[in-house]
This record gives C-alpha cells, structure tokens and sequence, in this order.
C-alpha cells in the first residue's frame, strides 16, 4: 500500500466521526484504534519476531492502572501519566522478557501466560496501591487548560497515537530491526551468525511492544473512567492473539485489518453471539493451519498474482571486478581442540594453523568431524578442550554471536536464507553489528538513519553485484534456488567485513558450471584480503584453491600441508578409498 | 446479590414459558384505557444480562422475577397505560463492554435500565448512566452503590454487602454466643467486602477479631487446608463468604471429613439445592444463610402473600430450579414495581420527575421488605429486613420453592 | 499436609507426564493439554451421574473419547503445522490454544458451570484412615502409587522399538526420516498416548478437586510447570517437580493471601529454570547446525 492509499486511510479515519450518528458507533471506533494500538505492538512481537505472547492482556492492565492511579491518585495531568504508563508497562515487559535469555520461544509463550496470571493476581493483593477489587474511580479526560478531550476530540487523540505509531513500527520494521526480528523467528542460527544478540533484540521487541501495550491501556482506563481487576481477563490476551493472526502475523497491516475484521464481525454475528468464542476458536484453528498469513497475506497473494511480471530467469554471472573494500585478514591457530558429544568423541586432539590471508580447505570423509570443527571454531558448539586463537586472541567459551562480532563469518550446510526477506535484505542482515544509527533515530526517521540506510542498501548491492546477484536483488529470497541461495548466504557473510571466512561446504549441490563459478569467486574473496577456510567434499574444488589443506579422519588429524603433499599421502588415499571398491567413506560415525 | 454463584445450566424454555404467560395474561380482562395510548406507546427499560459468555448460564435465571413483574404489570395496564417493554443489551457479564452497553441504550432513547450484574459490572456501567441521567437498579452488593451523592440515579433494592456481613456476625456474637469465630472467604470483591464487615461488626459487638482469617483464591482446587487451619485455630463457629458451588462443596466435605460441624453461617447461595447432592446432609445441619425476612417463615409467622404468589410463579421457572432463593433475592421485581409507583406518582416518564418520586418513597412494602429512599440515600433496605435462615429447612415440607424456615433467634 | 502435596502432585504430575508424551516426538506442547484432563474429568462424571454405568466402563469409555479427541488434535492442529517445510515454527502454539477454546466453550455450553461429584474407582474410597500421625484414603494411596506405577510403565514403553523410535524423532526428525521412521505415524500415537494419560489425570482428579469447566485453565498451568521443572522429556523429573509444587502451594496456602500464592508456584518455578534451564533431571539440548 503506497502513500497515497495510507493518506486516503487516514483521512476516513479522520473524517470518520462526522459520518457516525450516536455516541455508541464512535465509542466503538474509538476502542478500535486503542485495540489497534495494543495489536501494533503485539504484530512486532509475535508477527515478525516470532515470540508469541498471551500476556499482553496483563500489559494492557499495567498500562492502564499506573495511568489512573497517576491521575486519579497523584493528581498529575494525563499528558504525564500516558508517558508514565508507557514506561512503566515496558520495564513490566523487560521483566517478563528476562527469562528468554536462558529459555526457548515456547517455553517463553507459557511464561508470558504464567506472568499474566500473577499480575492479575497483584492487582488485587496490592490493594493500597491499587485500590484491589474496588477498582479505580474517577478516571478524568485529557485536558487541555479548560478544554477537555472527550467524544470526537478523544478519538481524534487516540488517532493521532495510533497513526504516530503505526508509522513508528513501520520504520522499525524497515529498518536492520525488522530484518533481525524475522531472522530471529525464521531462522535463529541466521541471526548468530551475522552476530546479532537474539537475547537483547527479545528484551527490546517486548519492551517496544509493552509501551504500545502501556499507551493502549492508558486510552483505556481514560475512555472507561472505572477499571477493575475484572476488566483484564485471560480472554483479553487470547483476544489480541487472535486479532495478529486474524489480520496477518508479520503483516504490515495485518493489525488494522484484523482489528477492523474483528470488531465488525460481532455486529454481524448478531443471531450468532451465543456462538462467538467457538467462531473465534475455529477461526484461529483454521486461520493458523490453513492461512498463516492471515487476511492481509491473502489479500497480498492475490494481488502479487496479478502484479507478477514475467521476469527471464537471470543468469548469474560471477565476476570478480569489484570496486570493493581491502578485508584484514586474520590468521587462525587451532591447538588440541576436543569435542564430545555424550560418550561419542566428534573431534579428538586436533591443530591447525591457518596464516592470514590464505585459503585453507578442511576435507576428510563423512564423520571425520569437519562441520563440527566449524562450527567449534565459530562457537556455535562449545569447546571440550583446547584453544582456538583468532588473530592471537583465544576465542574459546566466547558463544558464537560474539565470535561473529568479532569478524568471524560463515556460511551453514544448508543456506539459511530469511524467506519473508529479499535477497538484498538478507544480505543487509550481515550488516547488522555494523550500523551505527541508534533506534530512536531509526524510529524517528531521522536524516542519520535515513542516509544509513541508502548507504547500507548500496553496500549491500555491491556484494550482490560481486557474487553475481545483483539482477535479483528485490526478488523474495524463498523463490531464489538452491545454488544461488548459497551465494547469497556468502554475500551476507561479506558485508560482515569478516577478517575470517569459513565456508560448510559450499560446493554442495552446484551444478558444474556453478563449481567453476564458485572456484573464480572464492578466489575473488581471498583477493579482498580475508582468511578463508572451506570445509568441503570436492577435492578438486579443493586442490583448485586451497593453499594449505587438513584431513580429517575419524575427528583426528590425518594429513595437513599443501594440496599435492596431502591428496597424495597413503593414509589419505586409504582413507577416502579405503579397501573397497566403490567410493567408500568411512563407516559413518557420530556427528559431523 | 452473589457475583459469582455457580447455577445449573438454563434451557431455552423459561423465555418461552414467560412469553406465553406474558401472552395468556394479555387476555385477562384490562381495565378501560384509551386503545391509541397502549398501542403506540411503550414504556421501555433497559434490559442488562451476560446472554452469552461464561457467568451467562449462572446469571440468566437471576432476571425471572422482574420479567414476572413486567407481565403482572402489563397485565395491570401498564405504567402510565404504557406497556413495559424490556431493550435486550448482552453484556457478556464483563465490565469491559459496559460503556458500549450504555451507549447503546442511550442513543436508543432508554432511560430506565435493569442490570447489570455483578459490583465489577455495576461499577463500570455507574461510570456511564450517571452522566446520561439514566434510572437504574442493578445486581450488585457494595454499599457504596447506595450513596446517592456519588450514583444519583442508581437505586439499591437490595441489602448491601456490609449488612449481610453485619448480620452474620450479630447473630453469632449475640444469638449463639460464640466469642471465636473463623472467616473463611474467597479472594473476590464480595469474600473482601463481607469479610470486612463481618469483623468489624464482630470487633464492635464483643472486642474480639476472629480467631483465624482464611481467604482463599478463587482457582483454589482444594479447601481443606483452610478447614484445617480453622480447626486447628479452635474456632467455635465459622462464617463462609463463598459464591461458588465447587467451593462450598468443598468446604462442607472437608468438615466432614475431618468431623467437625461447628455452626456455619453464609452467603444466599447456600440455599442451593445442589448442595445436597454434593455433600451428607449432616454436615448441613447447623448451616444458615442470610436472608430475607419476608422469605422466611418461624413456627408462628407465615411468609407475607405477595411473596407466597411470588414463589408459586417462581417454581414454575425451568431454569431456576434449585436456586429459587437467589432468584428471589433480586431486585427486579421490587425496582419494576417502585418504577410503576414512581411514574404514575409523578404523572410522568421524565427522569428528573421519576427521580424527584423516588426520593420521596418512604415505607415501601416490597417482597424483599420495606423500602425506603430519600435524596441522600437510595440504599432501600434496612437491618430489620434481613435475617437468617436455615438451610437444611429446604427439606421442610413447609418451605415451598423460595421460602425457608427462620434461623432460631433471628 | 503432606498427604495433601503428594495427591494434588500426583494429579500435577500426571499432567505433566501427558505433556511430555506429546512433547518427545514433536516438540510441541499441546495448549489444549488442560481441557482433555477437564474433559476427562466432566465425561466419566456425566456418565457416571447420567447414564449410570459401572464405573471402570465410564472410565474405559471416556479414555477412548480423550484419546480420540487427542488424535484429531493432532490430525488437525499440529500435523499440518509441523509437516509445512521448516517445520512451521510456532504456529501450534496457536492452534492448540484454539483447540483448547474450542473445548472449553462447547463443554461448557453443554454443561454449564456447575461442579459434578466424580467418585474414585470402586475399591477405593476418599474415606481417611487414620495411619499413626497422618489420615489417608486408600484412593490417595491408589492415586501416588498409579502415577509411579504410570511413570514405570512408561519407561518400558520407551525402551521398546516403537518407543526408542519416538525418541529418535524428538533427536533428529529428519534423520529419523531417512531411517524409515514415520515422524507423523508416531507423533499421532503419541497424542493418543498422551490422551490416556490426559484421561486418566481427569478420572482421578474428579474426586479431589472436582468435576468443573474452569479445571482445565488451571491445570494447564500447573502441568506446564511440572513437565518444564522436571525437565521437559523426563517423567521422573516430572512427578519430583509435581510435588514439589503442590508441596510449595500447601505451604503457601498455609502462609500467603491468595493473590501471591500462584506468583509464588510460579516464581520459584521460573527462578528454577532460569539457573537450570534443563529442569530438575532433563537433558542438555545441543543446537543443530
């Protein structure tokens, strides 16, 4: 939806109250935009980051009794006491967020349940601060001097909140957040490995939600004049669940559509009423099995079906001019390192050095431990034993989001692209630890962020360009296929400006045209200055770039030096070879 | 009146069996009013009940004795030779959707309103009907509800929370002479309030807090732990203040299990005939609720006519059956019959005339007593009015549908 | 008060034991959990008081509807999910929760609020006996020592081939597909599993804490707790952190006002997990790379 169609949105909603008749319909509007308000928050959370919430009912509550408390209790002005429940409800959500740093996403989903039920509890416990089961009384409009915010110029004043976040989240969205928050809900292991902190960016999109949350539940307790405890029940959290889904999880505007489908649909029900939590149970069965995309993704995939350009298949050409920055190369030591999975040794006394600015290969038969090696040397598993020396500095017990901060960037096995992402915003994501521009300019739209941002995208781009891609930079990164995707992955390690480079076996899968085209770029790469290690099968890919490559066997050393001394080592050939006739490799072993 | 009383589920039929009453009534002989006036004018009143959502099924049987007074009514000619007509509002018994409610009838031209129920509830819709100047009488217990300086247009027919609470601990303190009492209430706006009053009535009456306080929350799955600890705090005599079946099935079980039937006194909703089938009658014995004194009989005074007609309509209600006395404890049909007085008093279906009236009643006899408002209060019903009465007296072939038999000394 | 703590444990337990079930193949918890355990409860109630059949048919009949009820769950809620490439996400979160107010509403249109009378199995009774300083009922003895006997029972299972195939799924669905196993056939037995279980938890609850719609919140909850202190996949850790956490409930019903006596379960649960995400006696997940 373009400019103009938000203007023309906007200006129904503004002019909406001349058009109502009865004070009931523009009570009605007006709860909309505070449920909209509450679902916008909420859409970030769950929609694009992935964590679902029912707890937000309890938020809303925090929102909505430290405001009146703030007014009726403390005398201050409603101008003060929305800013203080919009922080207070966010340090509440930073309080229940804390747990995700140590437990997974669903677990988290029956904290937020767990939370909500306590908070529910307090609110009638601390009865001298909240007034328990009496409630709050009293609750007075916005005003102004002698002007008093109430029927239309209330709900132009929640419009105008509504409206200002809406194009908040937006930018939020738009920007390095939203590409980290599908990162972190499509593809976790994405994210560490571009070195995004998936902990502190759960703390921030609670928090973020929380204060929509907080300023949703301020209107509340303003509109209504009397909360109680009762008036933030369980059903409130499902509700605004179900309201995300309903309009679209991840859905820019998934949280109107939703909102709108939801409040119209009990005018409709009428007759049905008696009915209506079984329609909203159904609903939500079959709107999350058969339609996760909700109404706004619907409305999306038929338009895209009309829109679709017939676009010739793009023949990616790898070319290795590029305009592109010097990359420091770090050397890398790897002294007795060990790792066991449970009583299976995956990787047994191993060594390895690695000098700067070289390419190295680690090959060695299924299960001889190479991806483990990998991914101990990006920290992704921890180490049992030994050291692993970047560029001098032990990296060891340092976890891989900090490994890769540091400017250690890989790729994975199998290409871990984000599908509701572009290709060039995929390769954005690389960026991440780089951007400079703070969240509230991002949030404010600031000039900074802005320029950030174009410069960012061009960054991006050149990477695109370099691998090869640039031609489908706009293209959604879950149509791009296989060999490309592959590409793409190493562009996004790139833009990383990573001083070590490795690479989990990026010949798998290539056509032979690829493989050559993979040969010329990887050479390119180590041309920019950056270490690269390459894990990899294909021995003549392998004897083709490496300058120095290690064998593994069995998670032991086997065999390390030059191609040529390796590739023709007796142990080495009986080991791939073995003494069958086919091409056997080793008897399969624990994890590799 | 209960927030939370659990009710067996309600079939249909009661709406059908009141409209055909409603019907078959209209046929009886009307005394001679200007056909034009009944045919165009109505008399409308705003109709405030959960139709849907979970406290639907328990609070739906709780409006039968109002629409029994709109019948008998109509059937009398109207107000003012207007027939009643009630405007349906669903308000899913959540005090969130009581602003929505409210605008609804406002915008429609209703200016009386019946309901809701519930403190939350009433609370939250007050916000909205005091502004618009609506008349309205709704199910609910704080006493507060009664001061006509903060609700000027709400009338309270029924005894407020802190009389109920008062009136359990004078009859232990003064009738039974118990010196230690327990309290074992649920974590509710109701558990609370009664709570309260009954400790300070029972600190004022003989200098003593109770012997042990228990309050549970109402998800609680098991109550005797609490039982025990009243027990074990040595407590002569125990108040209950618990709206909800499960629990006090619980409660009474565990006393009988643990062999202690001390002299228990509650809620109106002990009066529950499915208490019976959840727990030995013995432990039921010595159990009193509180009550209203025209519902209850003694071996010389007999419950007044106007409620023993009440009662025989009642028991007629499908979906009141085993709770008649809750039933019979709602305002309604009092408020309905108030409003007839008020507006033929004033001549008129102004509000500000109908309130003018309706702060001059003074020795009102309703079925739930004697009524009194004045502009400073509409709490209508006086001390005098309630009593206790015993609930094992169901199985008294005297207590009819509603009526109970008089706790002895009350 | 022990006593107390160690039957509402056992029911605790019992929940928790259904979720683990469900979760080993999947790695999914069904939101729904709590209202099969309701249902169970509501169903061998109703029958029992309506149709009046002896007491082991109403309990055979009702684990059959739990089970069959858990089937179509996961027929029509977490299978579709799960198969969707790359795994869905959380999107079960969601449709079991559906699932769970689809429930709760019907059951609760069709019986309305009030609580039912649901006896334990005939031998036993809830009559207490007096053992020196503690009074039990020979149901709640019946009842602590079928949750142990459950648990016991459930290992054998696990040790058997269909069972060691369940846990080759929850290691590495894909890898198990390659190996012939059918993730989905077993992920549907073990929702059935789980709906036994889950039917069993109702029948034994029904005596303690009644036959009522609002049971299934509740326990959810509580099953939550017990699976995730325990350490989600063991059922020893399940049935210790059941107790422990109607042991700490006991307590602080004992000594708090309500409002912090669910803060308080649930406080010490979370404070738990945070220093030992892994639960009581779980295991250590590796991520897969």
């Amino acid at each position: 939806m373009g400019r103009l169609a938000t203007l023309v949105v906007l200006g129904i909603a503004v002019l909406l109250p001349f058009a109502l008749r009865g004070e009931y319909a523009l009570l009605v509007a007006t709860q909309l935009l505070v449920f909209y308000l509450v679902v916008l928050g909420l859409n970030l959370l769950t929609g694009y980051g992935g964590q679902t919430s029912i707890g937000h009912g309890a938020l809303v509550a925090v929102g909505a009794y430290v405001a009146a408390l703030g007014m009726v209790d403390h005398g201050l002005s409603f101008w003060v006491a929305l800013p203080l429940a919009m922080v207070g409800t966010g340090l509440a959500g930073a309080l229940m967020a804390l747990p995700t740093f140590r437990l997974s996403t669903w677990y988290f989903a029956l904290i937020t349940l767990g939370f909500a039920r306590v908070i529910s509890g307090l609110l009638v416990e601390l009865e001298p601060i909240t007034h328990g089961f009496s409630g709050v009384i009293g609750v007075p409009m916005p005003r102004v001097g002698a002007y008093e915010f109430s029927g239309r110029a209330f709900y132009w004043l929640v419009l105008a909140l509504a409206f200002a976040a809406y194009l908040v989240t937006g930018n939020l969205i738009a920007s390095r957040y939203g590409r980290a928050l599908m990162a972190l809900r499509d593809n976790p292991l994405a994210g560490i490995g571009a070195g995004i902190s998936l902990g502190r960016l759960k703390i921030m999109a609670f928090v973020y939600s929380a204060m929509l949350a907080g300023a949703g539940g301020a209107m509340f307790a303003v509109q209504k004049t009397v909360i109680t405890p009762e008036d933030f029940t369980t059903d409130l959290s499902i509700f605004f669940l179900l309201v995300v889904v309903l309009g679209g999880l991840g859905r820019k505007h998934g949280p109107l559509i939703g909102a709108l489908a939801f409040f119209l649909l009990p005018e409709l029900l009428t007759d049905l009423q008696k009915w209506r939590m079984l329609i909203y149970g159904a609903g939500l069965l079959l709107l999350t099995v058969y339609a996760p995309d909700g109404i706004a993704g619907a409305l999306e995939a038929v338009r895209d079906r009309f829109a679709r350009k017939r676009r010739p298949a793009p023949v990616p050409a790898m070319t290795t001019a590029a305009p592109l920055p010097r990359l420091a190369g770090a050397d890398l030591v790897v002294e007795g390192v060990s790792k066991s999975f449970g009583g299976v040794t995956a990787v047994a006394d191993l060594s390895l050095a690695v000098p700067a600015g070289s390419v190295h290969a680690v090959v060695g038969p299924n299960g001889s431990g190479k991806t483990t090696l990998l991914n101990l040397i990006t920290g992704f598993y921890p180490v049992d034993q030994g050291r692993i020396l970047v560029a001098g500095d032990n990296v060891v017990g340092r976890g891989a989001t900090a490994i890769a901060r540091n400017g250690v960037r890989r790729t994975f096995q199998t290409p871990k692209l984000i599908a509701g992402l572009s290709v060039i915003e995929n390769v954005m994501l690389g960026a991440y630890t780089a951007e400079a521009a703070t969240m509230a300019e991002i949030a404010l739209a600031l000039p900074r962020a802005r320029r950030e941002a174009i410069e960012r995208r061009a960054e991006a781009m050149s990477y695109l360009r370099f691998v090869g891609l640039d031609v489908r930079a706009d293209d959604p990164a879950g149509e791009i296929p296989h060999g490309q995707q592959r590409l793409i992955e190493i562009a996004r390690a790139l833009v990383g400006r990573p001083s070590l480079l490795l690479l989990d076996e990026p010949a798998a899968g290539l056509s032979l045209a690829e493989l050559d085209g993979l040969c010329d770029l990887i050479k390119a790469i180590a041309g920019l200055g950056t270490t690269v290690v390459i894990v990899e099968h294909h021995l003549d890919l392998v004897a083709n770039l490496a300058q120095s490559v290690t064998v593994l066997d069995r998670g032991r050393l086997l065999a390390a030096g030059t191609p040529d001394t390796v590739f023709n080592h007796p142990d080495v050939v009986a080991a791939y070879m073995g003494g069958r006739a086919l091409n056997g490799q080793g008897a399969s072993h624990a994890a590799a | 009146m209960n927030d939370n009383a659990n009710r067996p589920a309600g079939g249909l039929s009661r709406r059908r069996l009141l409209r055909h009453a409603a019907a078959g009534s209209l046929l009886l002989p009307m005394p001679f009013i200007a056909r034009g006036a009944l045919a165009e004018e109505t008399f409308r009143v705003g109709w405030i009940r959960p139709t849907t959502g979970r406290l639907a099924s328990s609070f739906a049987p709780l409006y039968a004795g109002g629409l029994i007074a709109i019948d008998e009514i109509n059937a009398a000619g109207g107000i003012l030779g207007r027939k009643v007509v009630t405007v349906e509002e669903d308000d899913e018994a959540s005090p969130a959707k009581q602003p929505a409610v409210i605008k609804r009838l406002k915008d429609a031209g209703v200016s009386y309103v019946v309901g809701p129920t519930g403190s939350p509830q009433v609370l939250s819709s007050l916000a909205f009907t005091t502004p618009a100047q609506m008349i309205q009488c709704g199910i609910a217990n704080a006493a507060d509800q009664g001061d006509a300086a903060k609700y000027p247009y709400n009338y309270m027919c029924v005894w407020s929370t802190e009389q109920e609470g008062e009136a359990a601990a004078a009859y232990m303190a003064n009738q039974l002479k118990i010196r230690k009492i327990g309290l074992l209430q649920e974590s509710t706006p109701f558990g609370e309030q009664a709570g309260n009053a009954t400790k300070r009535k029972f600190k004022e009456l003989t200098g003593q807090d109770p012997a042990s306080v228990q309050v549970y929350p109402a998800t609680a799955t098991d109550l005797a732990p609490y039982v025990k600890n009243l027990q074990a705090a040595g407590c002569e005599g125990v108040i209950v203040w618990m709206a909800n079946t499960v629990h006090i099935g619980m409660a009474f079980n565990a006393m009988a299990q643990q062999k202690w039937l001390p002299p228990v006194i509650g809620h109106v909703n002990l009066f529950n005939d499915a208490l019976f089938d959840l727990v030995p009658l013995e432990a039921l014995q010595n159990v009193y609720g509180i009550y209203y004194k025209n519902w209850t009989y003694t071996g010389s005074e007999q419950v007044p006519p106007r409620n023993m007609e009440l009662a025989r309509k009642l028991a007629t209600v499908e979906t009141a059956k085993g709770i008649q006395a809750f039933v019979a404890g709602c305002p309604h049909y009092d408020f309905l019959y108030l409003l007839k007085t008020a507006v033929e008093q004033a001549k008129s279906t102004d509000v500000a005339a109908v309130k003018k009236a309706l702060d001059g009643i003074r020795g009102y006899k309703a079925v739930l007593g004697t009524i009194n408002f004045s502009e400073t209060s509409h709490a209508g019903i006086g001390m005098e009015d309630v009593t206790l009465a015993s609930v094992a007296s169901a199985k008294d072939p005297r207590s009819f549908g509603a009526i109970r038999e008089r706790a002895p000394g009350a | 008060m022990l006593v107390q703590a160690l039957t509402a444990g056992s029911i605790y337990a019992l929940v928790g034991i259904s979720v683990n079930v469900i979760y080993r193949p999947t790695n999914t918890f069904n939101l729904a959990q709590g209202n099969l355990v309701m249902l169970g409860a509501i169903l061998c109630a109703t029958i029992l008081g309506q149709l009046k059949l002896p007491w082991y048919a109403a309990a055979g009949i009702t684990i059959v509807v739990i089970s069959a009820i858990a089937w179509v769950t996961h027929l029509v809620a977490v299978a579709p999910i799960l198969s969707r490439p790359g795994g869905g996400g959380h999107g079960w979160l969601v449709s079991t929760l559906a699932i769970g107010i689809l429930i709760e509403d019907v059951v609760g249109k069709i019986v309305g609020p009030d609580p039912q009378r649901l006896p334990p199995p005939p031998p036993l009774s809830t009559e207490l006996i007096a053992l020196g300083p503690v009074s039990v009922s020979s149901y709640q003895i019946a009842l602590i020592v079928g949750v142990i006997a459950i648990v016991a029972g459930l290992e054998a299972f696990y040790r058997s081939r269909t069972g060691r195939a369940i846990l080759a799924i929850a290691e590495d669905r894909d890898a198990s597909l390659l190996w012939g196993i059918d993730p989905t056939r077993l992920a549907r037995m073990s929702f059935i599993l789980s709906g036994v279980v889950a039917a069993m938890a109702g029948i034994l609850a029904g005596p303690v804490f009644y036959a009522s719609v609002g049971l299934g919140g509740s326990l959810l909850i509580k099953g939550f707790e017990a699976a995730a202190a325990g350490g989600i996949g063991s059922n020893r850790g399940v049935v210790l952190a059941g107790f422990f956490i109607a042991l700490l409930e006991v307590m602080a019903a004992h000594a708090l006002a309500p409002g912090y006596q669910d803060a308080v379960t649930f406080v010490a649960v979370l404070l738990l997990l945070l220093v030992r995400p892994q639960g009581l006696m779980g295991r250590t997940g590796l991520r897969t790379v």
